[in-house]
């Protein structure tokens, strides 16, 4: 007679169990807040038919005319030389790889400068002059993407002959 | 047919006596404490809780209910990152993922508890796409983790995609990640 009854106990038991697991729940919140901002990024890139940047698809690439000269000699590859009057101009197309994010800006504006003055030489981007003395507006409506500024060097024939060094600081603004 | 019987009466004396908490039980019988079904019923439910607490490597949340915190991933943009303290910032083609760690514990007073599951979920939709240890987060609750042991902290990953295609009109960010803990 007493078998049946601790099996009913035990039943019930679990069965008072289950039901108290089943309701056995705990919840938490995390609330997460952040503030996305606006950005815009330039890289430079070797342009089709130009020089082939050092550390392309940076923002701090370098280009590397060669050995240039007015007359003769043989040009690197990409460089496209012009001859004047009173100088010569070495050219090569540089693409300018301007991108945005989380941004409803249209165009950009970008400026140029050097970053040590040069008296002897004519430099421009984009067929705007370029100097150190102030940051030299290329365009104000620059569209997002690549776009090809051409970086020229004009070289006085009166000039001696040596090393041309110079750094272009590119500072692109959303519009 | 007697022993039947015999058997049916006894189910229906200890279902009596368990529901009424044993009081109509035989007066000779001295009274007892409640029984013990009902003890085990009594200290089960509601036992465990969850506490949400900083990872090593995490932002610190705020908040002093430690099962309702808040966190703030600060200022992040595509190009800068994140200048905030454990605040990782990945660049993806068309989206940027901002990240940090926090900490989860599963806490049952009672030790009853062999382990839980733990459920997430979005209080509400989101433009952005939030991930809690690369589960992605929608408004209906999903496992995200399926044997937790109470007792144990667990650092988890949150991540939060932000398309570069949302403009300073939409990327305020700002929602809650509710959990729901089961006991197994």
């Amino acid at each position: 007679m007493k078998k049946p009854m601790i099996l009913v106990f035990a039943a019930v038991m679990m069965s008072s169990f289950a039901a108290a697991q089943g309701g056995n729940t705990a919840s938490g919140t995390l609330a997460v807040t952040a503030n996305v901002t606006s950005s815009i990024n330039l890289v430079f890139n070797t342009s089709t038919g130009g020089v082939t940047l050092g550390a392309p698809n940076t923002s701090a690439a370098s280009l590397a005319f060669g050995t240039v000269q007015a007359f003769g000699g043989v040009l690197a590859t990409g460089v496209t030389r012009t001859v004047g009057a009173t100088n010569f101009t070495v050219s090569s197309p540089v693409d300018v790889i301007v991108t945005k994010a989380n941004s409803t800006s249209a165009n950009y504006t970008l400026k140029a400068q050097l970053a040590a003055a040069d008296a002897a030489n004519t430099w421009t981007v984009g067929g705007v002059t370029v100097t150190s003395g102030a940051a030299a507006t290329v365009t104000t409506t620059g569209a997002y993407g690549t776009t090809n500024f051409p970086v020229a060097i004009s070289v006085l024939f009166t000039s001696p002959a040596g090393a041309i060094t110079n750094t272009i600081n590119y500072t692109a603004t959303s519009n | 047919m007697a022993i039947f019987l015999r058997n049916c009466i006894s189910l229906l004396v200890i279902g009596s006596s368990l529901i009424s908490g044993g009081w109509s039980q035989s007066k000779s019988t001295p009274k007892r404490n409640p029984t013990p079904v009902l003890v085990m019923k009594a200290r089960a439910t509601g036992t465990i809780s969850l506490s949400l607490g900083n990872a090593p490597a995490g932002v610190p949340l705020k908040g002093g209910n430690s099962s309702q915190r808040s966190l703030d991933l600060g200022i992040a943009s595509y190009q800068n990152g994140s200048s905030s303290l454990n605040v990782g910032v990945q660049k993806l083609p068309a989206s940027f993922v901002v990240s940090t760690k926090f900490a989860m514990t599963v806490q049952d007073s009672t030790g009853q508890v062999g382990s839980a599951t733990i459920f997430a979920g979005l209080a509400a939709p989101d433009v952005f796409i939030f991930r809690v240890d690369g589960f992605q987060m929608g408004t209906a609750p999903r496992l995200i983790q399926g044997q937790v042991k109470p007792g144990v902290t667990v650092q988890h990953l949150l991540e939060i995609e932000v398309p570069t295609s949302l403009t300073e009109k939409n990327s305020q960010l700002q929602n809650s990640i509710l959990f729901q803990v089961i006991a197994n």
